[in-house]
């Protein structure tokens, strides 16, 4: 089971996505960005899962919440970007 | 204890500060530091008051930076627009947290306005003195000393028709009177969480449409592969570790406000200002610094006693006031205080009509004459 991480260059920019998905109604958690796929070291994203990413990116854009990256991660630790 | 020391320090808080306050210290970590439970719960009571303070004060939560006072602020906001030998206009009314950090950049200053509870003295000063090559103007929404409200829309209006830098000073009015960020057009907005805003001592807030430069380097918990600081807000003004249980009582006292209201807040002291003014007026020997656009701050001095005898003996009778120059020298001088200072009596929302009268009373019995 995949999870799919949006990332954000701030703590606070994560934040704001999470509060903005979560009243759309999917699920959306903060978390730090695996450290595979940080860009400059200590990043913050918003974790949605599989069924929600095409309608959680949507839903940012819409809102002009823009994130740096989105990643789908595997169990193991392995990243790969989405919409590149 | 009778407390008329507001302006300082609001020392009657909602219960739930306090509550907050304890419980981060017990439940919450770093915020934005890790991805455990506690800092979670951090990160959380953070973003939260940003996100009430944004709300309160025109801004978004990204554009509120925590800081440890307005001065920590405001040093920000002046260091970020002003350069050595930069032409700045200030208030005759500003506080050492405005007049200090500009004389140490080496700012060409400029001050505006002197005539105490003159409002259209002051717009017309400002007029004059927003020349082509003012770099900023740095004003306090209301004076420290002596309550006096400033027109800070008019003079906010007057920047943005000529593109010069705007820096406010809400120490006195943020939680009593409107602030707004975006409707003033301010680059910046200072002001402490520990007097309106009845937070913990060592908070504040710094509202940034303008992008800052930081004052203090180092961890932020992001991009730390660079050296540099990162420049989105907030990151970029927030080094090190934050006040978090401040910060969880700083969102108690602005949930607070938002429920109280800014305006009731201003309702109650304005009417506790008036009794309090009309108990005091009548005074033999009493100046009373009033004027129409006051805030729930009130100056006095008695003939023939020196003013921190004067707040000697109301303290020995268990009324807090504070006396001297109350780090605002400028301000004196424009109202002709600064050789003997003053007394300063301040309100706040949980201040009552007996407190103002007992503390008015109190005054009327220290001026009375001594009879043989």
């Amino acid at each position: 089971m995949y999870e799919y991480y949006f990332t954000f260059r701030s703590m606070t920019q994560a934040q704001r996505a999470a509060g903005l998905l979560q009243q759309g109604g999917i699920r959306a958690t903060p978390r730090r960005t695996p450290r595979a796929v940080s860009r400059g070291g200590c990043g913050n994203a918003v974790a949605v899962g599989a069924a929600d990413v095409y309608r959680a990116a949507g839903m940012l854009r819409g809102a002009l919440v823009l994130f740096d990256k989105c990643y789908r991660v595997s169990p193991q630790g392995g990243a790969e970007e989405v919409f590149p | 204890m009778i407390y008329l020391d507001s302006a300082a320090t609001t020392l009657r808080k909602p219960p739930a500060v306090a509550q907050a306050v304890a419980e981060a210290m017990e439940h919450c970590a770093s915020l934005g530091r890790s991805g455990h439970s506690a800092a979670r719960r951090a990160s959380e009571v953070a973003y939260a008051c940003r996100e009430a303070a944004a709300s309160l004060f025109g801004a978004q939560s990204e554009q509120v930076v925590f800081t440890f006072n307005a001065t920590h602020g405001l040093n920000i906001a002046i260091r970020s627009l002003v350069s050595p030998g930069d032409r700045v206009v200030i208030s005759g009314f500003e506080h050492n947290a405005v007049l200090r950090p500009l004389h140490a950049l080496g700012a060409d200053i400029v001050v505006a306005g002197r005539r105490l509870f003159d409002r259209a003295d002051t717009l017309a000063a400002f007029d004059a003195a927003i020349t082509p090559g003012t770099r900023a103007v740095v004003v306090t929404h209301v004076s420290n000393v002596f309550g006096y409200v400033l027109p800070i829309e008019e003079i906010a209006a007057r920047c943005r028709e000529r593109g010069v830098a705007l820096i406010v000073d809400a120490a006195q009015s943020a939680g009593i009177l409107p602030v707004s960020l975006s409707e003033w057009g301010a680059d910046f907005i200072a002001m402490p969480g520990h007097k309106g805003l009845y937070g913990p001592q060592g908070t504040g807030l710094l509202l940034c449409a303008a992008p800052p430069k930081p004052l203090l380097f180092g961890g932020t918990g992001s991009l730390s592969e660079l050296p540099d600081m990162p420049a989105f807000l907030p990151d970029v003004a927030e080094a090190g570790t934050h006040n978090v249980p401040g910060i969880a009582g700083l969102l108690a006292g602005i949930s607070y406000l938002r429920r109280r209201t800014v305006a009731a807040v201003a309702a109650h002291e304005t009417a506790l200002l008036s009794r309090l003014c009309r108990a005091l007026e009548p005074i033999a020997g009493l100046k009373v610094y009033r004027g129409v656009h006051q805030s729930g701050v009130v100056s006095v001095n008695l003939a023939g006693m020196d003013c921190e005898a004067l707040a000697e003996a109301m303290a020995q009778q268990d009324v807090a006031v504070r006396a001297g120059l109350h780090c605002a020298p400028l301000a004196h001088a424009s109202a002709g205080t600064l050789q003997t200072g003053t007394v300063r009596l301040s309100l706040c929302d949980f201040t009552t009509d007996a407190e103002v009268d007992a503390a008015a009373a109190l005054l009327g019995k220290i001026g009375a004459p001594v009879k043989f």
